[in-house]
């Protein structure tokens, strides 16, 4: 650490005396840009005319985001401008002179036709190494996107994990070949044939994170997802006829809006038994399946992490879900809570599946939470959150346990459930089916949150 | 027994001491390696000045006692703790932000550093330009007047 600020004097310093006393410039490098992080781009580079010690700290910074609208202070882009900005963002990463980790590039069509998007891919991938590449055209005044043409194997780089493309046309795929140290790929408003995107999605063979929302130029294919390490998986694609998932392992599946009829779209996923799926019923409500899991010691939970992640709102606005959850699992339920608790605004519809009741629980997992899991369920605060509201909350695979019983009443009691709670019992003997209907009866008797709700079995 | 909860001393530089649960020591990555190589009930930290340890141990005792609620802590717990970092850095001023900052840093708080490296963020974003800043954070530029203008042309779209 630098020592140099953490003197004894710091006791007998006034603020006013700061003032006269440069006390931010004996900072270390390291904690500068710790600060700096915490900037925008271009305010991280404004520090570099404060005084010969700064010049140079901005290029070490992490991540870099320029927006080509920023630089020139206008979002209408005349060609002059457009270059000059062009020249501008160039500059900055030639400048740049540190590892990193992040770039987010926000350009006008021009650069895709005069190269300018080639050179700067190649230089942010193949000399920088940058891991995480965002590349957005924000033109606005052409009906089609403009196309992106980079040479094959442009994403192939060992360091690239992650990328993201907004708003091109794609006529071959050959830019993502070799792609398979992506590990996150997001393509938004991206047109292109069906062959391309599958093209596209069969290199990128470690996809974990796959977000698309496409459209394809010829109506009417068929897309195929077959990454087998996929976790998450947001779709909205338009003029498509069919979709194909092959993907075992994942935990989210999203789904914004789909042009095709729902026999024609297969999943197949055993972890994703919904029976809710609101997408294919002819409702508008995007639709989110859940399957929370804990990861292994030390290891992020990729659902988790994406859930609360605050620039999916789109995902999640009046929008409904479906998720799985063992309530004997404190981190399990405290992952829902999350997920509830942030989930901006009302939410249309909640489907949670108690997964605990079909399969043998894992004894060594419920044994060393339990104890906590009781005085949990023992608590009166609102579940998830005073705020958080449901039109409906379906509970499906409901076996009465204590944890089951409390969750449901906690929400009929504190009103967290407006309309209706539709509860589906879990397939077992007759002699549990009593106890079930027992359980079922005793909620209805509960006093209500909300007056009008009614609590149905189904 | 179980409940009897294990007290550290913790000693600043200028050997003002501070007894403090042993949870909260563990919300310093570096203070709980010294704590585990070393069972001694009392540790000098000669790098954090009295005043300052002070704060750091005021902080840590705060979010360690949300953390221990955890389980159970609804979300406006999480709005009370922002809440009162929000009050802890208002009050403070820059010269404990900087040795904040050195301390968090040496004591490996991510969380506190973070909260101080935000403070001085949003200082240095409230300003209108680079003059503003300077005379905020006492920053006395060494620059000739060619060498700024210089510095500006490099970059001009960020000094608008």
């Amino acid at each position: 650490m630098d020592r140099s600020i953490s003197s004894t004097k710091g006791e007998m310093v006034h603020v006013e005396v700061v003032n006269t006393d440069d006390w931010i410039s004996k900072i270390s490098n390291d904690l500068l840009l710790e600060i700096l992080s915490k900037l925008s781009t271009k305010e991280a580079i404004r520090t570099s005319v404060l005084s010969k010690r700064w010049v140079n700290v901005w290029k070490k910074t992490s991540q870099l985001c320029l927006d080509m609208r920023t630089i020139a202070n206008t979002t209408t882009l005349l060609p002059d401008v457009s270059h000059q900005a062009a020249k501008s963002v160039t500059n900055v990463i030639k400048d740049h002179c540190g590892r990193l980790e992040k770039c987010s590039i926000y350009h006008d069509s021009d650069q895709c036709v005069n190269g300018m998007l080639k050179f700067w891919v190649q230089l942010l991938v193949i000399v920088k190494h940058t891991k995480d590449l965002t590349l957005e055209n924000f033109s606005l005044n052409r009906k089609r996107n403009v196309t992106l043409d980079l040479p094959p194997r442009s994403f192939s780089h060992p360091s690239l994990t992650s990328l993201s493309l907004g708003r091109y046309k794609l006529e071959a795929p050959h830019a993502f070949s070799d792609g398979r140290n992506l590990k996150n790929l997001k393509l938004i408003g991206i047109s292109a044939e069906i062959e391309v995107f599958n093209a596209v999605l069969a290199s990128c063979t470690s996809l974990e994170v796959l977000a698309l929302k496409t459209s394809c130029i010829s109506k009417g294919g068929s897309l195929k997802i077959e990454n087998h390490n996929l976790k998450f998986l947001y779709l909205s694609c338009s003029r498509i006829k069919c979709i194909e998932v092959f993907s075992p392992s994942l935990d989210i599946l999203s789904i914004g809006s789909l042009s095709c009829e729902i026999e024609n779209v297969v999943i197949a996923s055993p972890r994703l038994h919904f029976n809710r799926n609101y997408w294919a019923t002819g409702k508008i409500f995007p639709h989110t399946s859940y399957y929370i899991s804990c990861p292994q010691q030390g290891e992020k939970s990729i659902g988790n992490e994406i859930m609360m992640n605050g620039s999916n709102v789109c995902m999640k606005m009046f929008a409904s879900m479906s998720v799985s959850v063992d309530l004997t699992n404190a981190k399990e339920v405290e992952m829902l809570k999350q997920v509830l608790a942030a989930w901006p605004g009302d939410m249309y519809e909640v489907e949670i599946l108690f997964k605990g009741n079909n399969a043998a629980r894992n004894e060594s997992e419920s044994s060393s939470v339990g104890y906590t899991q009781n005085t949990f369920w023992e608590d009166t605060k609102p579940f998830p959150s005073a705020k958080f509201r449901a039109y409906t909350v379906w509970l499906s695979n409901f076996s009465g346990s204590y944890e089951e019983f409390a969750l449901a009443s906690r929400m009929i009691t504190q009103g967290t459930v407006v309309r209706c709670m539709m509860i589906r019992p879990s397939s077992v003997s007759p002699a549990k089916k009593l106890e079930i209907e027992a359980a079922i009866a005793r909620l209805k008797e509960l006093p209500k949150g909300d007056e009008d709700l009614a609590i149905v079995k189904f | 027994m179980e409940n009897e909860k294990k007290m550290i001393t913790l000693k600043s530089s200028d050997d003002v001491t501070f007894e403090v649960e042993e949870a909260v020591v563990l919300e310093s990555q570096f203070l709980s390696h010294l704590v585990q190589d070393c069972p001694a009930p009392e540790h000098k930290i000669k790098e954090v000045t009295g005043k300052i340890l002070s704060k750091v141990v005021e902080y840590c005792e705060k979010h360690v006692v949300v953390v221990v609620d955890g389980g159970d802590s609804s979300s406006s717990s999480g709005d009370d703790l922002k809440k009162w970092d929000d009050k802890f850095i208002k009050e403070m001023d820059l010269s404990t932000v900087y040795d904040l900052i050195a301390a968090a840093n040496y004591l490996n708080i991510q969380a506190l550093l973070d909260l101080m490296c935000q403070r001085v963020a949003d200082v240095i974003t409230a300003c209108k330009d680079h003059k503003e800043i300077r005379e905020t954070l006492g920053i006395v530029s060494d620059y000739t007047a060619e060498e700024e203008a210089e510095v500006l042309k490099e970059n001009e779209w960020a000094f608008d």
